[in-house]
């Protein structure tokens, strides 16, 4: 008895149905076509196989002839044949209703498993692109407001140094002035800055905004004993004139007590403003005066453009 | 006394085995048997059936299905004779008296005759109304709608392995057939001898159908 374990190749299977193997060989293939299962199973496919070859016409020169003059020798091989061509017409027509109503569903379902993986990987696509853009915008955006604001930063930062040069030129030329001493007019009694250099000291400094309607509380410049100099920085509500002068009085006489030379504003931290060194000597501690602003005209015409209030305080040794 | 001595006398072997027809235990003893002590649900009986038709199909014989029915009713009959058959396996058994059978069927010339009678007898008594098909594609259509009706009759799981197993053409057909059998977690030999046995299914439906065609 043939062993189970004897290998037969699908070539000799195929010759055996095709009726090319010799006596003793078939004789073999007989029994092991009935006793072995292995056998028997793989001869069962290999006759499908050759069968639907021959359907589709991949049957060429001497294994054809063969084929047709021996294995379509008997009705049942010739049924198998038509079995053949009626399943693979089967599977090619799809999804025809007369003919294929069983594969319609076969059909359906591949479609959908197509129409499945395309749309989700159209569906992936898109969102990798969507998100892509979307990280681009925002990069871009963000860029974009680092450099304005990078600019304006820079530029405020320019401005704010030349306010700080402008201030320091002017506190210097105010310096040289102040130390210049002050005589007094012989005409109105009122002294007057005369532009020398004042001594260096420390000067105490009070900034007045433009006066406004309403009842304010006045401000104070502190001035310690042993002060020469305090200064005022009169703020402008604009710069109409190209000179300005001040005279400082006092509330309680109404008399102007003091008057500076006629000077130009700047621009300090976007503020137009007048600056004036006045000696503490013609001040009285607790005592309240106004600066009068006026603003001096390129024809020489006066105009009055503020009355500044503040307080003298003495400051606590 | 000659009439007491007749009545005596042993039935003749040959006259006892045509009086001899199968019965539901015989048949129930021949499955088991097959079985090998693992219940098949006739599988394995259908299997071995199926073997000895396609046996004497390849030995050119007429009528295979008849004598592969011969041979299994042989084998039955001397299951229940002797009880059980022990020393040979059950498929080679079958096989050697497969042997016998087709031995006989090639010595059978003088029946041919007798052959031919029945095929003149069966032609006369066909019914008048048997259908003629006038073209080759009335034929493809009719089997087509006969291939139909008996893949309906498949299990659903079984109709979609054969249907997938035979879809696409050449290197697209065996890459389908390792998707299948790694979905269905079997080997490709596993799923070729699964789409042959349901293919195998199909063939018995088409040749039993009474809606196939008379040349099918």
């Amino acid at each position: 008895m043939p062993s189970k374990h004897d290998t037969v190749p699908d070539s000799e299977l195929r010759d055996y149905l095709l009726g090319r193997t010799g006596a003793e060989a078939s004789e073999r293939l007989d029994e092991l076509s009935v006793c072995d299962d292995s056998v028997a199973d793989r001869l069962s496919a290999t006759e499908n196989d050759l069968v639907d070859a021959y359907v589709r016409g991949e049957l060429r020169g001497r294994e054809l002839r063969q084929f047709e003059s021996h294995y379509l020798s008997t009705a049942m091989r010739r049924k198998k044949v038509e079995l053949s061509r009626a399943l693979n017409a089967t599977v090619r027509a799809g999804a025809d209703a007369d003919h294929t109503a069983v594969s319609e569903s076969f059909r359906s379902r591949n479609a959908d498993r197509m129409r499945l993986r395309w749309g989700s990987l159209r569906q992936h696509t898109t969102m990798r692109w969507a998100f892509a853009c979307a990280l681009l915008a925002i990069l871009t955006v963000s860029t974009s407001w680092l450099a304005i604001t990078d600019y304006r930063l820079r530029r405020q930062d320019r401005k704010t140094r030349d306010a700080y040069d402008a201030l320091e030129k002017q506190y210097r030329q105010l310096q040289d002035r102040a130390g210049g001493g002050h005589s007094q007019s012989p005409a109105d009694g009122i002294q007057v800055e005369t532009g020398q250099s004042a001594p260096a000291t420390q000067v105490s400094s009070l900034f007045l905004p433009p006066p406004l309607r309403g009842t304010q509380s006045i401000p104070a410049v502190s001035v310690a004993a042993g002060d020469q100099w305090f200064q005022l920085q009169l703020g402008l509500e604009s710069d109409d004139f190209p000179k300005y002068q001040i005279y400082l009085k006092s509330l309680a006489s109404e008399r102007s007590i003091w008057r500076s030379q006629p000077a130009r504003s700047y621009d300090i931290l976007h503020r137009r403003v007048v600056a004036v060194l006045i000696p503490v000597k013609t001040v009285q501690s607790t005592d309240s005066y106004g600066a009068d602003v006026w603003g001096i005209a390129a024809n020489g015409q006066r105009e009055l453009i503020g009355t500044y209030i503040f307080r003298i305080i003495a400051a606590a040794k | 006394m000659k009439n007491n001595e007749r009545e005596r006398r042993p039935i003749p072997r040959l006259q006892q085995i045509r009086n001899w027809s199968p019965t539901p235990a015989s048949l129930r003893q021949l499955l088991n048997w097959l079985d090998e002590g693992k219940d098949s649900g006739g599988e394995r009986y259908l299997e071995i059936r199926r073997r000895l038709v396609s046996y004497f199909d390849r030995k050119n014989c007429d009528h295979p299905d008849d004598l592969a029915d011969e041979t299994l009713n042989r084998v039955m009959r001397r299951l229940e004779e002797e009880g059980s058959i022990d020393n040979t396996p059950p498929a080679r058994y079958c096989y050697i008296v497969a042997k016998f059978v087709f031995l006989e069927e090639v010595r059978r010339p003088k029946q041919c005759e007798g052959d031919f009678e029945r095929m003149e007898h069966a032609s006369f008594g066909a019914p008048a109304s048997c259908p003629v098909h006038s073209t080759e594609s009335d034929l493809r259509e009719k089997v087509m709608a006969c291939l139909d009706c008996c893949l309906r009759k498949l299990d659903p799981k079984d109709r979609e392995l054969i249907l997938d197993y035979y879809q696409g053409e050449q290197g697209a057909k065996i890459a389908a057939r390792r998707e299948i059998a790694s979905k269905l977690g079997l080997s490709m030999n596993a799923l070729s001898i699964r789409a042959c046995r349901i293919r195998s299914r199909l063939e018995a439906c088409m040749r039993n159908s009474e809606t196939a065609p008379e040349e099918f």
